[in-house]
């Protein structure tokens, strides 16, 4: 199973180049999707779910060409987008059924098995019975991901999915997500950093319709190693450090009288004597990904 | 938590709030009708300068609280003071109300825009209704719209602009004029991680500049790692942890565990150190990393290691928790207290 991109070109209106000549291969396992808002991860992942057609350029999924065969990749195919209706008064179970009919699931006996199975997976058997319009928002993302793995696809297209989930929802969402992701090829599109660095093995960040980086999480933390400094100083003195130029702030603390913050900076922060400057020798993902986007 | 009568209404103190035993509503509504339970209750806290964060899972309580420190939202019992005088919409004069709501900048959880109205009219619009004084006032609509990042699309319709967009021009409407108290649910909703980390530095300027009292909530923990000064975590209408949320990541060390796994023995090996131990003291898995190679780079979080088998132990290594992973060790570990 892979996906493979080839100079994929999205132009909206003339002057709205969502997508310029990208090039990008997905082979299987939790492939994290970064760039800020507007850059073109939507518009990526809705050409990979036949809902947009590219401008120019072709996505071969498993060596099928994306838009000579859409039926075929339509079958390998689970998309679970930003946002999705649902019929209120159905249950789970019969939301699950009727999906699968529309998937093509004919054998009555078959699509039950396969209901039961997904809804194992996504630990709703229990709640089965019961409307969707009772479930919380938690709940209701698994039922998303539920339906989205009803046609057993190689190919998972994930668009922020835990917009409105508390803390543990999140964790558990993404380990669901991590933990089915086996020979699937999964692409999870969010703005959460942390969740990338805690399940992806790979990913690529987006910025402006171009691929700007494109490896392992570890590359990226790599390639800011040597920029990522923590401070602690007075409140004045952070003030001048967070006026000046090429100096990106991650975060910055009260303790008792003086700031604790973690900065980004290509050279070590001048603050003076009474500062203590040390350098953070494995950055978070987070760190990396502002020093890609701020050009440190 | 608990505070005397006597050391709530002492002497007034500058740029301080104080929650008294809030009770608020409205009864939280779910299957099974009106369910009598207050979303807020017996809630007291003071809240000093800087940023405070709360958390909590769904339905805890946090947009009631947020509301009622905003005034939006009137406690069926207890008060809210903010520099000695009672600001609440229950019990304060309307004068000390319009008093202290000029000094506040309140982002509610889901807020309607002028769609006619491009972001800087809507943040100069806000601002007069917020009585600036005239000679200064687009030096504050500036200031808030460059504060939020709104510089590129500052000119066109909110019509036209995108949903962060139009989320952050609520933000800034809510910043503008720098107020004192400042009130955020959700702010950090629908950005991107470089608006986000904007948000942060935002709030931390006016907290140091202003010494502003900022008060957020957040649905991502991971947000606020190294950001706020204090974290209450709300739980069922109550506080269940309020204090330096590095402390709380102190207690929650020694209860995050890490190991390399092979992917076919990750499902037996987990099981085999949750199987021994009650449900209620079972380990959560915090993340699951498939490496490349067909390892498996798994983090649990636990009661305490020493709580766990020793053949179960050996192999795993602690590691410094993350703020989330602390919360998580609070919420499943330290609920009840035991």
């Amino acid at each position: 199973m892979d996906v493979d991109i080839a100079d994929l070109t999205k132009v909206y209106r003339p002057n709205r180049v969502a997508l310029s000549e990208v090039n990008l291969h997905i082979g299987v396992g939790m492939f994290g999707l970064l760039g800020p808002n507007g850059a073109g991860k939507t518009t990526l992942m809705r050409i990979l779910a036949t809902l947009l057609e590219p401008t120019a350029g072709r996505v071969r999924v498993s060596g099928m060409d994306l838009s000579r065969n859409k039926e075929a990749v339509r079958r390998r195919l689970g998309y679970l987008p930003q946002s999705f209706g649902l019929y209120p008064r159905l249950s789970a179970m019969e939301t699950l059924d009727y999906i699968g009919a529309l998937k093509g699931l004919n054998n009555t006996a078959d699509r039950r098995a396969r209901v039961q199975e997904v809804l194992e997976t996504v630990n709703l058997w229990n709640d089965r019975d019961r409307r969707v319009r009772e479930f919380s928002g938690g709940m209701l993302q698994r039922l998303g991901i539920a339906q989205a793995l009803l046609g057993d696809p190689s190919l998972l297209v994930v668009d922020e999915p835990t917009a409105g989930l508390d803390p543990e929802e999140r964790i558990r969402f993404r380990n669901l997500l991590s933990m089915m992701s086996g020979d699937r090829a999964v692409l999870l599109s969010t703005h959460i950093v942390a969740d990338v660095e805690s399940i992806c093995s790979d990913m690529a960040v987006i910025h402006e319709g171009r691929i700007v980086f494109r490896g392992a999480p570890e590359q990226l933390i790599a390639g800011a190693r040597g920029k990522v400094w923590e401070v602690r100083c007075r409140r004045d003195t952070f003030e001048r450090l967070s006026e000046g130029p090429e100096v990106i702030i991650i975060g910055a603390r009260n303790a008792g009288d003086v700031v604790e913050a973690r900065v980004i900076s290509r050279a070590v922060p001048q603050l003076g004597a009474e500062a203590s400057v040390s350098q953070v020798a494995w950055p978070s993902l987070e760190d990396a990904y502002v020093a890609l986007m701020g050009a440190v | 938590m608990q505070l005397s009568a006597s050391e709530v209404y002492a002497s007034p103190d500058p740029a301080r709030m104080r929650l008294w035993r809030c009770r608020s509503g409205p009864y939280t509504q779910s299957k099974h009708g009106w369910s009598g339970r207050w979303a807020i209750e017996d809630v007291s806290h003071i809240f000093y300068p800087g940023i405070t964060a709360v958390v909590g899972p769904n339905g805890s309580g946090k947009t009631t609280l947020l509301r009622t420190l905003a005034t939006s939202l009137a406690p069926a019992r207890g008060s809210v003071h903010f520099m000695g005088r009672r600001v609440d919409s229950a019990g304060a004069s309307s004068a000390d109300v319009r008093w202290y709501r000029s000094r506040l900048g309140y982002l509610p959880q889901s807020s309607g825009v002028y769609p006619n109205l491009s972001p800087r009219r809507f943040v100069r619009y806000i601002a007069e209704l917020k009585a600036l004084p005239a000679e200064d006032l687009e030096m504050h609509v500036n200031r808030a719209l460059v504060d939020c990042g709104l510089q590129s699309c500052c000119g066109i319709p909110l019509s036209q602009c995108s949903e962060g967009e139009r989320r952050r021009t609520v933000l800034a409407a809510a910043v503008v004029g720098s107020p004192e108290v400042i009130v955020l649910d959700e702010p950090m909703r629908s950005c991107d991680p470089v608006q986000r980390l904007g948000i942060r530095n935002m709030l931390r300027l006016q907290a140091e500049r202003r010494n502003a009292i900022c008060i957020l909530s957040a649905p991502a923990i991971s947000d606020l790692d190294g950001v706020c000064d204090e974290l209450i975590v709300m739980d069922n209408g109550r506080v269940a942890f309020a204090g330096d949320p590095e402390d709380l990541r102190k207690a929650a060390r020694g209860g995050v565990l890490f190991r390399l796994l092979e992917a076919d023995e990750c499902d037996r090996v987990i099981d085999a150190l949750r199987s021994p131990l009650p449900s209620s003291r079972q380990p959560v898995v915090s993340s699951v990393l498939k490496r490349s190679g067909g390892q498996v780079a798994v983090r649990v979080v636990v009661d305490h290691s020493s709580a766990l088998a020793e053949e179960n132990r050996e192999n795993w290594v602690e590691v410094e928790p993350t703020l989330e992973e602390a919360y998580l060790w609070f919420r499943t570990f330290r609920r009840h207290p035991s």
